[in-house]
């Protein structure tokens, strides 16, 4: 933006990328998923955090 | 600041973020949650391994976690796009990216897939329904950053402010409207009482609201100085004359 003093870009590096990838995969064991990675014991999450789900907005049921 | 302590900042942020998030859902949602079960219950179905009370103070636990693994994703994406994002400081960095966030993330997939209560929604049809929502959520979000690189590239190019913002909003509206309307319709019929459905969805896009306004609030304000916080110090003197916090990296 016209304003933005130009500050050095920085590389992120692998590392950081995979914390990311590990609480996306998180988010999504946690929020969406629903037997397609967990299995039979998804039923169990989803029910345990079952209104976490429903108020993340998740498809549900 | 070093990579390491920007994850800290973004894992402190976003569980302030999770704790918003389960106010809102204690305070206003949980009603609208019970009312579903009950009524879900009283036509035969729900009934789990675990009773409400456990299920609530879970929720509250999930919807902590929940913050905390978005506010470090939050953490290593600020990194990664800090210097490409508006704003003059840290603080104003970081709301421009939580905004972004709850509108891609949240705001635009929840148009075409609403939220809806326990009971709505046909067990046979929730793994295509996922799937559906993922794919709308990350083709928001690549719609959204490749909307943010155009008008990063056409001000690199010396386009003056007010056409490139018109390019970069108009394209974005385009692809979002495109996919709004090209994804296919959520295949379950809603059968749960108008009102009921319509409450629960407002306080399921408050609770997002209020996890992105305390995750970028609290991060940006982590990311100031003490200085810079109540600019007092030299660098809240020279605010606008540049980037104080940059010294720091």
């Amino acid at each position: 933006m016209e304003h933005t003093p130009a500050i050095a870009p920085r590389t992120v590096p692998l590392w950081g990328w995979l914390v990311a990838a590990l609480a996306l995969a998180l988010i999504y064991l946690l929020a969406a998923d629903n037997g397609l990675v967990l299995g039979r014991s998804a039923g169990v999450v989803h029910e345990l955090f079952h209104d976490a789900r429903h108020f993340a907005g998740v498809p549900c049921h | 600041m070093s990579l390491g302590r920007c994850l800290r900042l973004g894992a402190a942020a976003g569980a302030g973020g999770g704790v918003a998030l389960a106010l809102t859902l204690a305070v206003l949602g949980g009603a609208a949650i019970s009312e579903a079960v009950e009524l879900e219950e009283a036509a035969g179905g729900g009934g789990g391994p675990f009773s409400r009370g456990v299920q609530q103070v879970a929720g509250v636990v999930g919807a902590v976690a929940l913050g905390v693994a978005v506010g470090v994703v939050f953490a290593v994406v600020f990194a990664a796009a800090r210097h490409r994002l508006p704003g003059r400081d840290d603080w104003r960095r970081s709301l421009w990216l939580a905004a972004a966030a709850f509108v891609a993330g949240h705001l635009v997939p929840a148009l075409k897939y609403p939220p809806n209560p326990p009971g709505v929604g046909d067990p046979a049809t929730v793994g295509r329904r996922t799937a559906l929502y993922v794919l709308l959520i990350a083709f928001s979000v690549v719609a959204t950053v490749g909307a943010a690189r155009l008008n990063n590239w056409l001000a690199a190019r010396g386009t003056a402010p007010a056409p490139r913002h018109l390019l970069a909003v108009g394209a974005w509206v385009v692809l979002v409207a495109v996919a709004l309307a090209g994804f296919p319709p959520p295949p379950d019929a809603v059968e749960a009482p108008a009102t009921l459905v319509w409450n629960f969805r407002l306080t399921v896009v408050g609770g997002w609201l209020a996890l992105w306004a305390v995750t970028g609030a609290v991060f940006g304000w982590l990311s100031l100085s003490p200085a810079d916080r109540t600019g007092r110090g030299d660098a809240g003197a020279a605010e606008g004359a540049g980037d104080t916090s940059s010294r720091s990296d």
